[in-house]
């Protein structure tokens, strides 16, 4: 199976705004690298609490894939992160590539390459799930 | 590395063996005519082979023990996309007080397309905000802003030096190598407006300006500049102004960090002169640099080419009335702008930023590398130091002769008696940290010495430094010195360096 789909997948999930449904996609332990949210998260847990704050800092984000070349185990893309966030007046485009690996069906790694230099941290302080929402869609 | 063509995942491959090789012209050899180059560390991507191969060249010129490893290469023909590492040292910039270089680390996605056999679309995405994690420093409001504030900070400003009670930018985000190459090849734009007139203002202005520094200003004429000395009554330097004539009865000493408009006006306040002392509101900004002319033609109202060197000129600079004047401190052509008043400063930075952008103007610091490669010192090479303008190598810049001036008796004394100490080079063996305080000289004659600043030369490929020693020092002869990272051996040499 194409690994296109989870990517695909992945970036309807965002586009709409469906924490859960973009949580499902990743295995237990995958590991998610977006540089704007400034750290490596881990887990369910951490990776939604991760998109929550995104969705939360953002009237609207959207990942566009361009471009993309794959092999058996990984994807490579190139596209863009469209977004509007609450405190600034215009949206931003920004470039980004992304790397994702899938272990049993679900994504095991999902890293997204960008220059977040110019847009500064979304987040500030640690992205800490709530201890008793595992799954990372309170 | 084999002959074009080159399919994509090949040209990958080589690209990033020959950059690991700091091979900048296989590097080149790679792209099509007119290829793209797109790295987050430029500031826009560059287009063409020649200009791929120009930016190429700098950013090997200023890393070492560099490693890229592609973890996965996916595609061939005409497109393919890799994710990797790359780990690099910089030269000449300093992560840590003791010497240890700042490192470029990163992780990466590249993306080739391929035309006729060669690259003609490079892509890399990555994240700059780890290389250079502090946005600038901190800043009080006891230090004053430079006229240009927004359009340095705007340019990416990341670290000030306090001069003249005035924050002065040093280094923006850029690398010293990228720096180097943006003012020894193009054009560059400083913001110095912390570089503070002292303007005498009345009939015995000159006479005045010819009190407080050490050269003959008998034939000043309006539209002269002179590099100057202001000496204290022990006739050890205060300061190394360039003096500006632009108009009669008016003198600008354009100083460095000193208080010299305060001095001047206490001097003047004991002489009974008909002039008034005071500090303006003119801020210079430098452009400098071999295309700093080609940038400034169409833009001032007057023919700049004509002007000297050592010579300034009233005029208007994209309708913005200023003195223009063919000085600077890059040891090359260049040029100081100083717009009148200071409120029309960001409109003139912004009309240079634009007629800069198809020559590649950067916006940067005072680069140190050059001047010392130069020779070019100032204020901060002779502060500190009881130095005297003998010692420092400006003995032709003292006419003891020319009637009294501030420190007269005192250097007429130095020239009779013979100077203690001179100012010479010194190439360096080996690594160097970050000179913060003046280095001490070992000697075992106990001869007194001090390196007084040090710098990687890009021209010469090694650290050079600029120090005051004793007179007894010979030419090529090899000393030692102590720094905070240990000890290090110099051979002295002449300044400039090249």
């Amino acid at each position: 199976m194409s690994l296109k789909i989870h990517l695909d997948d992945y970036c309807r999930a965002f586009n709409r705004r469906e924490r859960r449904a973009a949580v499902a996609l990743f295995c237990d332990r995958a590991l998610f690298e977006f540089p704007l949210l400034g750290q490596r998260l881990v887990g369910k847990a951490e990776i939604g609490a991760g998109l929550g704050r995104i969705f939360d800092v953002t009237e609207s984000a959207a990942l566009h894939v361009l471009a993309h070349k794959e092999s058996s185990r990984l994807i490579l893309a190139e596209g863009r992160l469209e977004a509007k966030l609450h405190r600034d007046s215009e949206p931003v485009c920004i470039p980004l590539a992304m790397a994702l690996e899938t272990c049993d069906g679900q994504i095991a790694r999902l890293s997204s390459y960008l220059d977040a230099r110019a847009h500064r941290l979304w987040s500030d302080g640690l992205l800490c799930a709530p201890a008793n929402d595992p799954e990372g869609a309170a | 590395m084999s002959p074009a063509p080159w399919d994509a995942g090949t040209a990958l491959r080589a690209y990033c063996e020959a950059f690991a090789r700091r091979a900048p012209e296989e590097l080149g050899e790679l792209f099509d005519q007119d290829a793209v180059l797109d790295l987050p560390l430029l500031d826009r991507p560059v287009v063409g082979r020649r200009a791929i191969l120009e930016e190429l060249r700098t950013a090997v010129r200023g890393l070492r023990n560099i490693e890229v490893n592609l973890a996965h290469v996916i595609g061939s023909g005409a497109e393919a996309f890799a994710e990797g590492t790359f780990r690099a040292e910089h030269i000449g910039m300093h992560a840590q007080v003791d010497g240890s270089p700042a490192r470029l680390d990163f992780r990466f996605v590249v993306v080739v397309l391929m035309r006729g056999g060669r690259v003609s679309r490079w892509s890399e995405y990555f994240d700059t905000k780890p290389l250079k994690p502090r946005e600038r420093q901190h800043l009080y409001p006891i230090s004053r802003r430079s006229a240009y504030w927004e359009g340095s900070v705007r340019a990416g400003v990341s670290e000030f030096m306090v001069y003249n009670h005035m924050y002065m930018p040093l280094a923006y985000h850029h690398s010293a190598a990228e720096e180097y190459a943006a003012l020894t090849e193009r054009v560059t734009m400083w913001d110095v407006g912390a570089e503070r007139q002292t303007e005498l203002r009345g009939p015995d202005a000159v006479e005045l300006a010819g009190f407080l520094t050490t050269r003959n200003l008998a034939q000043l004429k309006v539209g002269d500049c002179k590099y100057t000395l202001a000496c204290d009554p022990d006739g050890e330097i205060i300061c190394d102004p360039v003096l500006l004539h632009p108009w009669p009865e008016v003198v600008w000493l354009s100083h460095g960090d000193a208080d010299l408009t305060l001095w001047a006006a206490g001097v003047a306040l004991g002489r009974e002169l008909r002039v008034r002392v005071s500090e303006p509101r003119v801020s210079p900004i430098q452009v400098q640099g071999p295309k700093s002319l080609e940038m400034l033609r169409g833009l001032v109202e007057s023919d700049l080419g004509v002007l000297g060197f050592y010579k300034c000129m009233v005029t208007r600079i994209a309708g913005i009335e200023a003195v223009v004047s063919r000085t600077g401190w890059s040891g090359g052509l260049g040029y100081e702008l100083f717009p009148l008043p200071d409120q029309n400063a960001m409109a003139l930075w912004n009309e240079l930023l634009e007629a800069g952008q198809a020559l590649g103007l950067m916006v940067t610091g005072p680069n140190v590398n050059r001047a010392v490669e130069k020779g070019v010192t100032d204020t901060a090479y002779h502060s500190n130091s009881h130095m005297n303008p003998y010692e420092a190598g400006h003995g032709r810049l003292v006419d003891l002769d020319k009637g009294n001036f501030v420190g007269r008796e005192a250097l007429r004394k130095v020239h009779a008696d013979g100077a203690r100490r001179k100012t010479v080079g010194l190439l360096v063996e080996g690594e160097l940290p970050q000179l913060e305080w003046y280095w001490p000289l070992i000697d075992a004659r106990d001869r007194p010495g001090e390196i007084r600043w040090a710098v990687h030369s890009f021209a010469l490929d090694r650290n050079i430094a600029i120090a005051v020693v004793d007179t007894g020092v010979e030419i090529g002869e090899i000393v030692r010195f102590r720094h905070q990272g240990g000890v290090s051996r110099a051979i002295v040499t002449q300044v400039p360096f090249v």
